[in-house]
């Protein structure tokens, strides 16, 4: 690269925490400036592991480093928590939902198999309803808490990291948290993964990455990488949706017709119920 | 194409067509002699204006009808609201040839010329050479065309691929401006085309001339023709129902529909001009004009609303207006059953410019559609290709209605195109979208600032644009350069999980991110870019312009993140290709057929 590139240049990969100062554009257009928000974003997908085998100090420890890696998580995010047992406490994407995750989290309990990979995939048909209806262009990262291996899919822990994969494929950034050399099947699948005891380790996941590097750095390259760089097809578009130019809260609508829409179906749906419920009287004994 | 409501309108042009279109008859092309104000018609005797019954020339135009409407139809009658006005009966007169309006002008039979801005810019040297008396005074605006007038063109997707063509315009009339506007935000100049002249707007079978005097039947009957400037119900014949020409049913083959003016809705400004020396005379009689007939042109609005209304219109009010226009249509349409039609023509293919549309269009300065960006755009354009020797800049009355007429001042609103962020996206990406223009931001690395103070003139090009387009998607596109997105998944797909970078002189070690975590970057990081060319606009609006959120009309923007998906250069090899990848753009993509209108043909029966 050197040699090919003289000047060429890459980028800094940050590993501070705040939020990265290109995007923290603010100014006086309040409407202009909830849209920029709506759209651009984190989504955190929670998964938690309430099997049996979290009995113990297990589930307390991952309690606590969830709280740890919420210390240094952005505000102004959408959250969703997904536990693999108790799916009463199913918290869909809410913006600036932590604490609502986190009562979820402390009112988990433990009991149940390990669908690891059965969690994964609901979790993925989440993101993509949230990337059609709300918008393509946040971030999003699933956190994996768990202790071990897949109980319930039969490819097992093969299964889970063939997930993992898909997942970060369609550009999902996947955290994987295990304990104690529990669940380090996941390292090397998932983007990152880190044990739950090591506040270092989970803090640092959440560092944000640039995209682009300033001209002026130099980059070691050789020349047989630089023939590999030239022969990538081109990465892909971000999946864009006509509903997904509507953002957080509806933004986006310019008129009240599809609320209105919606009430005269809400309205003819209860009218019809209340209906049926006195026609029951009526024909009664 | 969602416009059914040209079909009676196109029925009448068919047949009209029908009498002369066949492939082979010769084309009279005319010649327009350069500059205009050498042509004969300026021979003409100039005559003081005739006193008693008043003349005033009107053409076949919907807007207009308003005007017959106020007179109470086209013969003097003192008594009508337009006569009260004028302080005489008024004569209306349809004149659609412009030359026989300046001969009528010069020699004093009428102090009026009906034209648009265009047709105006391109007399006034020629008339204020005769004399500054007949100089002529704008008074008023009636209108923006929003969908009647349009260009199609074969062997072109966009307006710059006209370069070296040949295309066909009447001559002298309302399309000039239009091809002239066209090629000019093409970045093109009249030298750059070959402009053939004909004498009709559309095949008019009154013309003595045997042979073919339109842009329609030119561009059928010869073959080095490639585009023509013409009224829509042609535009739909030349391309096979607004689609692609295929040579048969009078359809040109290969021929598209290039845009018209309901994404240009902002170009062709008919107006009302008057001699100077009868303005002097009777500046009251004048404003008196034209305040009844925007008076006139407010009552039809009001009925226009009502039709916009759907189901929820009050229906006796919509008899009423269907009753009132059914002259109207008789006397345009030579029917007055098709009375639906004209009302569709009124309300969707014109806009009536209002009080409020004078005021804007008169009054503010810094308009770049307004009266005096407008002169100046058009003047330039025509000096540059020969038509006006020196430079010779119509005046306007400037009647201040609000401050001074008590006329009520109306509430401002924006009314959006569309109807949601997502209408606009769907809009941008059908397959009837096309691109028109582009204009190309860079920003530094991992930055997505943009001031508008930094690219002040790109920021002037750009409003004018976005306004002259008033029914075009504004799509703006934000670009991460690929580059480190490719060595990571080069490095990554080798099993790498560092990299080296020179830090003081010498190679150091850092840990290398994910694929996605740099895609995710990408994405953000395009999306912001292009977010900030909106920003910077809305900015722009505002310091610049004076404009309140209230008044902005950002509901044709489209914000859209393209991440690493589209470089410029997909393997970018030095600093130079890394800059031009890290980019916003803003493009302005016609969508004609998206473009949802106020009413339909359903909503008046």
């Amino acid at each position: 690269m050197k040699n090919l590139f003289p000047s060429l240049v890459f980028f800094a990969f940050t590993n501070c925490f705040l939020p990265n100062p290109t995007f923290a554009q603010s100014s006086d257009f309040a409407e202009l400036d909830a849209e920029f928000a709506s759209q651009t974003g984190t989504a955190y997908t929670i998964i938690f592991d309430d099997s049996g085998s979290m009995e113990g100090g297990k589930l307390s420890q991952a309690k606590q480093a969830f709280r740890w890696w919420l210390e240094k998580a952005e505000p102004d995010n959408a959250w969703c928590f997904l536990p693999m047992n108790r799916r009463s406490l199913d918290v869909d994407f809410v913006k600036n939902g932590e604490s609502q995750v986190l009562k979820a989290v402390d009112k988990l309990r433990v009991g149940g198999m390990t669908p690891i990979v059965a969690t994964l995939e609901r979790a993925f048909r989440m993101i993509q309803k949230r990337r059609d209806s709300v918008t393509p262009y946040e971030r999003h990262l699933l956190i994996l808490l768990t202790d071990g291996h897949e109980t319930k899919h039969p490819g097992g822990n093969d299964a889970v990291c063939d997930m993992v994969s898909k997942l970060r494929l369609e550009g999902v950034e996947v955290f994987g948290i295990g304990f104690h050399g529990q669940g380090d099947y996941l390292d090397g699948f998932a983007t990152h993964f880190a044990s739950a005891n090591n506040r270092d380790e989970l803090q640092r996941s959440l560092a944000n990455v640039d995209a682009e590097v300033p001209l002026d750095i130099e980059f070691r390259i050789s020349p047989e990488e630089e023939k590999a760089m030239a022969a990538l097809p081109l990465g892909k578009e971000v999946r864009v949706s006509h509903g997904g130019a509507q953002g957080e809260d509806g933004y986006g609508l310019f008129s009240e017709e599809e609320d209105s829409r919606l009430g005269i179906v809400l309205v003819v749906v209860v009218g019809f119920v209340v209906l049926v419920f006195i026609a029951k009287r009526a024909v009664s004994p | 194409m969602n416009r059914t409501h040209h079909s009676l309108l196109l029925f009448f042009f068919a047949f009209v067509m029908s009498t002369g279109a066949a492939i082979g008859q010769k084309v009279n092309y005319s010649e327009i002699i350069k500059p205009f104000k050498n042509d004969p018609v300026f021979k003409n005797p100039k005559g003081a204006v005739k006193p008693g019954i008043l003349q005033m020339p009107y053409i076949t135009w919907a807007a207009d009808g308003v005007t017959i409407h106020a007179n109470g139809g086209e013969r003097p009658n003192a008594g009508s609201k337009l006569g009260r006005a004028a302080g005489s009966p008024v004569k209306l007169e349809r004149v659609d040839e412009f030359d026989k309006q300046l001969k009528a002008y010069i020699a004093g039979d009428s102090p009026f010329l009906r034209g648009t801005i265009g047709m105006i810019n391109l007399a006034a040297e020629g008339l204020t050479a005769i004399s500054p008396d007949l100089a002529p005074i704008v008074f008023m605006q009636l209108s923006w065309s929003t969908g009647a007038d349009g260009f199609v063109a074969k062997g072109v997707n966009k307006l710059s691929d006209l370069k070296g063509k040949t295309v066909v315009v009447q001559r002298t009339g309302p399309h000039m401006d239009l091809v002239n506007v066209l090629l000019q935000d093409a970045g093109l100049t009249l030298a750059d085309v070959t402009v053939k002249y004909v004498a009709d707007i559309t095949e008019n079978p009154d013309n003595p001339v045997p042979g073919i005097n339109d842009p329609a039947g030119a561009f059928r009957s010869d073959s080095t023709v490639d585009g023509a400037a013409a009224i829509y119900p042609d535009i739909l014949t030349l391309t096979a129902g607004g689609t692609v020409g295929t040579g048969a049913e009078d359809s040109v083959k290969g021929a598209k529909p290039i845009l018209t003016t309901r994404t240009a809705s902002r170009v062709i400004a008919d107006v009302y001009a008057v001699r100077s020396d009868w303005f002097a005379a009777n500046p009251d009689r004048v404003k008196s004009i034209a305040k009844t007939l925007l008076e006139e042109q407010e009552i039809f609005r009001d009925y226009l609303d009502n039709v916009a209304k759907k189901k929820s219109a009050d229906q006796a009010k919509l008899r009423e207006f269907k009753q009132l226009s059914r002259p109207l249509a008789g006397i345009f349409l030579f029917d007055e059953a098709a009375v639906e039609d004209f009302v569709m023509w009124l309300g969707l293919d014109s806009e009536l410019a209002l009080f409020s549309g004078n005021e804007e269009f008169f009054g503010n300065e810094k308009s770049p559609v307004g009266f005096a960006a407008a002169n100046q755009r058009i003047q330039s354009y025509y000096a540059a290709g020969g038509l006006i020797s020196s430079q010779s800049l119509p005046t306007a009355a400037k009647f201040k209605w609000f401050e001074s007429e008590a006329v009520p001042v109306p509430a401002v609103t924006v009314k959006p195109v569309f109807s949601s962020a997502q209408a606009v996206r769907a809009a941008a990406e059908s397959s009837s979208a096309g691109e028109l223009f582009t204009y190309t931001f860079g920003f530094p690395a991992s930055m997505a600032d943009l001031a508008w103070r930094d690219y002040p003139d790109v920021f002037n090009t750009i409003h004018e644009k976005v306004t002259r387009y008033g029914g075009a998607v504004v799509q703006l596109r934000g670009h991460a350069d690929n580059m480190f997105h490719n060595f990571v998944r080069m490095k990554r797909s080798r099993g790498a999980s560092t990299y080296e970078r020179k830090v003081g002189g010498a190679f150091k070690k850092f840990p290398l991110p994910q694929v996605e975590e740099v895609a995710n970057a990408a994405n953000k990081l395009s999306y912001s870019r292009a977010f900030a060319v909106k920003r910077a606009y809305a900015q722009y609006l505002r310091e610049h312009h004076g404009l309140s959120a209230q008044e902005m009309d950002l509901s044709r923007f489209d914000v859209k993140g393209m991440g690493v998906s589209d470089p410029k250069h997909s393997n970018p090899s030095s600093p130079q290709q890394r800059t031009e990848n890290m980019r916003g753009e803003l493009i302005i993509i016609g969508v004609e057929s998206e473009i949802p209108l106020d009413f339909g043909m359903e909503d008046l029966r």
